[in-house]
Order: structure tokens, then sequence, then C-alpha cells
């Protein structure tokens, strides 16, 4: 009933603010072995009367881990991930709502994490596809790949349709894949970052025996 | 606009202080408030933190505890917005709470911590939320002059990071202090309406930016331009408030394929951010954008002729501009949002790192 309460006493900005659209912002990041899409929701004034207490059902104000999990399902419905025109599972690996004062007014940013494991993608080009279909007729869609943090992944060009709705683009995977960024149990990277590792450790032995040497010589 | 007043125990103390010979009395009565609180000598760290003690001193204990955070407050840190006062609750004191004094002593801040430009824009978003308040307030929502915020995350330093915020509706100032090193990032300015007109004067608070961009993508080339305009709609900022630390990739024409002029064009566009800090940061600021020129780029979606809502984007390594109309309850063209970020030091996270 909260919301009810709050949509109702939600003053009209027709001038100021955002009214019966709901902002979604996508964030695509590219992992060697993983990626994941942030999704924030902001929904206007007038949309906060329908789509908040479709995030909070029992209206006590507040969102438990069943409803934010319910409703992290519900927009991840509306999501596609393909690689390779293979569709990846995302699942929620994260959420964010609203806090109690917010919500009661009606008001705030949802923040959804997603994620999917990409397992077995070789070395070089591949074309990653996300569509987000979520509130189709009541959203401004914005969606961009963010800057990878693994040095293994280079992101191409984004093209995107004219409602960004749809963001596609060209990555590339190094060889030698950072083992400290993939997912536990895959690989790191095969011979190329085996023989890098091997070569790190000669170096360091290397250069601890010159640095005594060079002792040894002062004294 | 600036507070202008003549101090005259701030003139015997900066004559003291930087050489009669150097300085003539006619500067002095130019003086503003906060210019008086420090020699005409100081650096402008040494201006900002004067100025900040000077505000201080005018409030009380309950008033000082209101104004200042803990310097590691990260929740106060991030509390900004471009909402207005009824939707977003801001900490720290309200303008409109304070007596004339010490209104004055707050602008002072201001007026040290920013160049004549920037204090200039800001006044004049302010004076946009008098006109949005003249033309009437729904339901709880406040705006005018009275709804904005000051507060210091941090006492004021010459040596530790404290940070100015000063908020409210379309204003939202970031200033980060550190040793020397004044910086800006990250800071929201907008403006709505964006074209108004006061004593027979049109005010465009982000009228020169506005122009610019037109005059730089207008000047390139059909293969850059090309290059340059995104094939999307951009309905709003990308990383406007609450998007702090998120680094998108880059997209657009990079200005390593830009004439002399086409430059000179950019740097004067990105001036009309980085030129809102004081001079002496905004040339450091501004020398470093120069330097990684070649690793800049600049981007556009919408139409390109003059007087039209168009969105576009300056990205470098160290710059992030965003300026996005936005199409609410109107024409887009007076209603205007923009960020300015720096993606490897926002809040001196690069500075607190050394």
């Amino acid at each position: 009933m909260l919301w009810l309460v709050a949509f109702l006493s939600v003053p009209t900005m027709g001038w100021s603010h955002r009214l019966d659209e709901c902002l979604q912002a996508s964030f695509v990041s590219v992992g060697p072995g993983r990626i994941d899409v942030e999704v924030s929701l902001t929904p206007g004034v007038e949309m906060a009367g329908w789509i908040l207490p479709s995030i909070d059902p029992d209206h006590d104000g507040t969102v438990s881990a069943a409803e934010g999990a319910a409703y992290a399902e519900r927009v991840r419905s509306g999501l596609s991930l393909k690689v390779d025109a293979r569709e990846l599972p995302l699942w929620c690996s994260g959420s964010r709502f609203p806090g109690g004062a917010e919500m009661a007014e009606g008001l705030g940013v949802v923040h959804l994490q997603f994620s999917a494991a990409v397992a077995g993608l070789v070395p070089g080009i591949h074309r990653l596809s996300f569509q987000n279909h979520y509130l189709t007729n009541y959203s401004v869609y914005q969606a961009n790949a963010l800057v990878p943090e693994s040095r293994a992944v280079g992101i191409g060009r984004q093209e995107r349709n004219l409602l960004q709705t749809r963001l596609e683009f060209d990555y590339t995977l190094a060889a030698d894949i950072d083992p400290t960024v993939a997912l536990p149990g895959r690989s790191t990277g095969g011979w190329p970052g085996r023989l890098a590792i091997g070569v790190g450790i000669t170096l360091l032995v290397w250069w601890a025996f010159r640095s005594r040497t060079a002792r040894l010589r002062r004294r | 606009m600036k507070p202008r007043r003549f101090s005259p125990s701030a003139a015997v103390l900066a004559i003291l202080l930087s050489g009669a010979g150097i300085v003539g009395i006619g500067c002095f009565v130019s003086a503003t408030a906060a210019e008086a609180a420090a020699p005409a000598s100081a650096n402008a760290t040494q201006r900002v933190v004067a100025a900040a003690n000077a505000f201080l001193a005018t409030l009380d204990d309950a008033g000082r505890a209101k104004a200042v955070f803990a310097a590691d407050d990260e929740v106060q840190r991030k509390n900004w917005s471009n909402l207005p006062t009824g939707i977003y609750q801001r900490a720290g004191l309200r303008m409109g709470d304070l007596k004339p004094a010490q209104q004055d002593a707050a602008k002072a801040v201001l007026a040290a911590a920013l160049s004549s430009m920037g204090y200039r824009k800001a006044m004049e978003i302010i004076e946009a939320e008098e006109q949005l308040r003249k033309e009437g307030q729904p339901g709880g929502i406040k705006f005018g002059r009275d709804e904005f915020y000051i507060s210091f995350v941090g006492k004021p330093s010459p040596a530790d990071r404290w940070i100015i915020q000063f908020g409210g509706h379309h204003l939202a100032l970031n200033i980060t202090v550190i040793g020397r090193d004044n910086l800006l990032t990250p800071s929201h300015t907008a403006t709505q309406p964006a074209r108004y007109v006061v004593d027979g004067k049109t005010i465009r608070p982000l009228g020169e930016e506005t122009d610019l961009s037109f005059q730089l993508i207008n000047a390139l080339d059909e293969g850059q331009r090309k290059e340059a305009i995104l094939g999307a709609q951009m309905r709003d900022l990308v990383l406007g408030p609450g998007q702090d630390g998120k680094k998108i990739m880059p997209e657009g024409v990079k200005a390593s394929s830009f004439s002399e002029t086409q430059k000179a064009l950019l740097l004067d566009l990105a001036s009309k951010w980085v030129g809102i800090i004081n001079d002496e940061a905004a040339a450091k600021k501004m020398a470093e954008i120069k330097s990684n020129l070649a690793g800049t780029y600049f981007a556009w979606s919408g139409p390109t002729k003059p007087g039209t809502p168009a969105y576009f984007r300056i990205q470098g390594p160290t710059v992030f501009i965003e300026y996005a109309p936005q199409k609410l309850g109107g024409d887009p063209t007076m209603h205007l949002h923009t960020m300015y970020r720096d993606p490897s030091n926002d809040y001196g996270a690069q500075l607190l790192k050394k």
C-alpha cells in the first residue's frame, strides 16, 4: 500500500524530469572467461507507481532477498547475450535496490548485475551481441561496453540500433590470457602463459643473483 | 555577479606580503571577498583554504558540525545529484538557511575555488533555478537559489585531501583540494531554462559550449563526421551522477586526425568545463589534456544544425565530458545536462596513490 500512497503523492514535474519512461543503462564488461552486464533502471515518477510494486509485491517498503531475486529474473528474461551467435545463459550475480525512504517515495535506481561464463573460446576475434527488451514500450535505453579490466581483451567498434536495445561489437581474445581474471578451473592460457611465467621467474632469479654479486663486490 | 568588496585590512596585508611595488591599490578595489581572505601572492590552494576557513568562522559550532564531514566519509563524498530538493536530500548547509554575511562567505569560497568564468556559470545556473521557481514548484519539489548546499568533506587543509561540495538542482561542484592541486572532477553542470532574460539581458549559462560544439562538428570533413556520429539516439548522460568509477570504451573520431584548427576548437570546447576551476588549476589540466590529444575522441549524436538538440562527448585518457539535451517536458534545447569527469583521477584518486 505504501507504493500506492507514494505514487499518488508524487508530484508531476512536467518540465523537469523523466515521467513515463524508465531509463535502462546497460554496461557490458568482457573478461577472458566471463561477461558481466550491469543494468541500472531509473523509473520515471509516473512509472514508479507500477514498476516498484512489482519489486516489492508485499508492499512493506523493503525488498527481501526473494523479492529482489524474482524481480531480477523478470529483467533477465528480457535480456539476451550471445557470443559468436551462441546464446549464453545469464545469472543474477548482484543487486542493489533503493533504500527504504527512496522506495517509499517511488524514487531511486535499481542496480542489477548479470553474469555469464564463456567457456572454450579460442584466441582470436569474437562477436558479442547484447539485447535488452525489458519494458520495451516504456523505456529509454543505453548500452555501452566498459574498458576491459584484462589486457587479454580488446574491444572493437560498438554498433547499436537507433534505440540502443541492441549492442554488438567484435572483441579480440589474446592468446596469453591473464589467469588471475579467468573463472576458477579455467586454463591458464596454455604454453604461451606458462612460457611467460617461466621467463619471469628466470629474470627474477637473474636480478637477485646480480644484486648479490654487486653487493659482494662493494664489500 | 561575483561578490566584490573592498577590504582595507586585506589590502594592507597583501601590500606587506606581496610588495607595494608589485600590486597596485586599484587591484584591491576589485578584490573578491575570497581574495581578501588570503594574500594576493598566495597560490590557489592557500586562497581556497583561507576562504573556507573564513566561511567556517562565520558559523557557530552547530553550523560547523553540519558543514564539515570526516575526510574519510565515503557516503558524503558521493552524496551529490542533479535532482532538486524534494526528490534528493543533500547534507551540509542550505544556502537559504544562512545569514547574508554567511552566504557571502560561502560564495567567496566558490569565488576562490573557481575562475571568474566558472563562478559566473555557477551563478547563472543558480539564477535559472530562480526562473524555474517563479514558474511554480509542484508538490514537494523546491527550486531556487535557497536550495543549494555547501559542505566540506575533510577540514580545509593546505596539505591533506578535502573536498568542497556545492550543489543543488542542475549543479554539483565537487572541488577536491590536495596540496597545490585543485580538481573539479566529477562535476555536473546543467540548466533549465537554457536561455532566459534578466533585466533585458539574455543569459545562456551553457551557451558558449553549445555554440562551440556545433562549430566543431561542422568543422569536420565528411569522413571525420562519419566517424564522429554515433548511430544511436543518446537521450541522457551515460556517466552522469551515480556512475562514479566506470570507464566506457571511447567512441567517435580520434583527435589525432584533426587539423590544428579542429584541435584548437576541441580544446576550446573542453575548456568550457576545465576552465570552471581556478585559472592555476585549469592551466595545468588543459596542458595535460593537450598532451593527450592524440588519444582523445569526439563523438556526436543528433542533427548538426546549430540550435538543434544534439548529444556530444569528449573522451581522453584524463578527461570525460558529456553534453545531453533532455527530451523531457518540451524543447530539449532548453534543458541541458552535462558531466565532467577524469577517468583516472576523479576526487583526486590518482594523487592519493602517490
